[in-house]
């Protein structure tokens, strides 16, 4: 595709979100479930077991699971829910960290004094992978393990 | 007037959501919050190479035919090869199986590794075919995308959306500081934003948003085992730049364009910017910085 004739960044930005939100795909269910109209020209593509969530197969169970994990920046708690064998939400329930990395920043403890406001302030910058809640998740997710699932990959 | 803050764990990074209304309930709050927050595990499911069940990893799977996707993946892909097709290539997402051979090959949730070895190594994004009408993606050559620099930023302005569209006063949605808001603080005033870089000697800048999306990047943040940056395609013998913050209408560009003006030349940001609509600024590792015109017309400090 050369540069001329490309459609302006924005207008891509706003079309995309118009249609995934009007389409309902942010309220709804996952594309998988949805019978497509036009298929692809090309030999139709196995659907790996993907929207058969809920099934028997599914590698984890429904529920709510919870994990902890620490680092070099401290602990953190997460609670993870598993609905139809998929991960719904990871919700962070404890932050004994200077996380995010940012929190580190000798202008922010100030902040925390100063916060009669409401309006605290939020960081942009680079974050950091933090082990601390990979592990949580991860811990968490051997809980939820399915054990009549053939684990692993797909 | 009821202000909520809630911190989440997806996309491999720590996501937030604020938003407030009048005369709302916590617990009303706490359920949009939590539905909101739903999409980034949806955007995550289609749109990662970590995982063998996602459609990034099913186009790898089948290269030369047409593979249906998800918008999840298409719109983030249309994104980023706009950003490909400006930078000349310099901002690829036909790379994912490189960052895989450098070592950033695991999914944090699971700690399963997930590499593409069969990736062809001259793959570009001049072998990805995208059809947003039908929703397909076809690969000229075996390549893994990597929609990292895009899709968590589509995934804020999607999540944004939904608590637009649950008539919050305000709401804003941070994942690991690629963010974006609307509406007014709980204050009554903008949202406060601070532009963090941990870089030496860095001070912090304050910017004020009511609408729109801040994001950031930095080389500093992501390394692989064995030290190399999450950047491919670094500007040999020249000033590095460390990081990079973009202001835009949408994340979904701000994220892109946060990446993309780290990889071109000091004097092609301006021109980048002003074509896609936005403003940023640039460190170098020499200490210089690079600033669009109109960014200061957002920062405070």
């Amino acid at each position: 595709m050369g540069k001329l004739g490309r459609a302006p960044l924005v207008a891509i930005c706003t079309a995309a979100i118009a249609a995934v939100y009007g389409a309902g795909y942010v309220a709804t269910e996952p594309y998988a479930h949805r019978v497509s109209p036009g298929s692809p020209p090309a030999a139709p593509q196995p659907h790996r077991g993907e929207g058969e969530a809920g099934a028997a197969s599914a590698k984890y169970r429904d529920g709510v699971y919870r994990g902890s994990g620490t680092d070099q920046i401290g602990t953190i708690d997460v609670e993870v829910t598993v609905a139809g064998g998929r991960i719904a939400k990871v919700v962070i329930t404890r932050c004994d960290t200077h996380y995010p990395q940012s929190d580190i920043d000798p202008a922010l403890p100030d902040e925390v004094l100063k916060a009669q406001s409401a309006n605290i302030r939020f960081v942009s910058g680079a974050t950091l992978s933090s082990f601390a809640f990979a592990m949580a998740v991860q811990q968490a997710l051997d809980e939820a393990k399915n054990p009549d699932s053939a684990g692993g990959g797909a | 007037m009821t202000y909520l803050r809630r911190a989440y764990v997806a996309m491999d990074t720590r996501v937030e959501l604020a938003g407030w209304r009048d005369g709302a309930s916590e617990r009303e709050l706490v359920q949009l919050l939590d539905e909101a927050a739903g999409v980034f595990y949806e955007v995550e499911a289609a749109a990662t190479r970590f995982r063998p069940d996602s459609d990034v990893a099913r186009i790898a799977a089948q290269p030369g035919a047409w593979v249906r996707v998800s918008p999840h993946v298409a719109y983030p892909l249309q994104v980023a090869l706009w950003l490909a097709a400006w930078t000349g290539g310099r901002f690829d997402p036909a790379c994912g199986h490189r960052l895989a051979a450098l070592g950033f090959d695991t999914d944090y949730q699971t700690g399963q590794r997930f590499s593409w070895p069969g990736g062809s190594p001259d793959a570009t994004f001049r072998d990805v075919e995208l059809d947003v009408a039908r929703m397909v993606v076809r690969t000229l050559r075996p390549l893994l995308l990597d929609l990292g620099a895009v899709a968590k930023g589509y995934a804020v302005d999607l999540a944004l959306a939904r608590l637009r569209g649950a008539k919050l006063d305000g709401a804003l949605v941070n994942a690991g500081g690629d963010l974006a808001a609307f509406g007014v603080g709980p204050d009554g005033g903008p949202w406060q934003v601070v532009v963090a870089h941990d870089l030496p000697a860095f001070s912090p800048v304050e910017l004020r948003l009511s609408a729109g999306s801040v994001c950031s990047s930095g080389l500093y943040a992501r390394r692989g085992p064995n030290g190399a940056p999450h950047l491919w395609h670094l500007r040999p013998g020249r000033a590095q730049a460390l990081a990079a913050t973009v202001i835009a209408p949408y994340a979904m560009m701000a994220d892109g364009l946060a990446t993309a003006c780290m990889l071109i030349e000091p004097d092609e940001i301006g021109r980048l910017c002003e074509e896609a609509g936005a403003e940023a600024k640039v460190w170098y590792e020499d200490g210089t910085t690079v600033e669009t015109r109109g960014w200061r017309a957002h920062g405070v400090a």
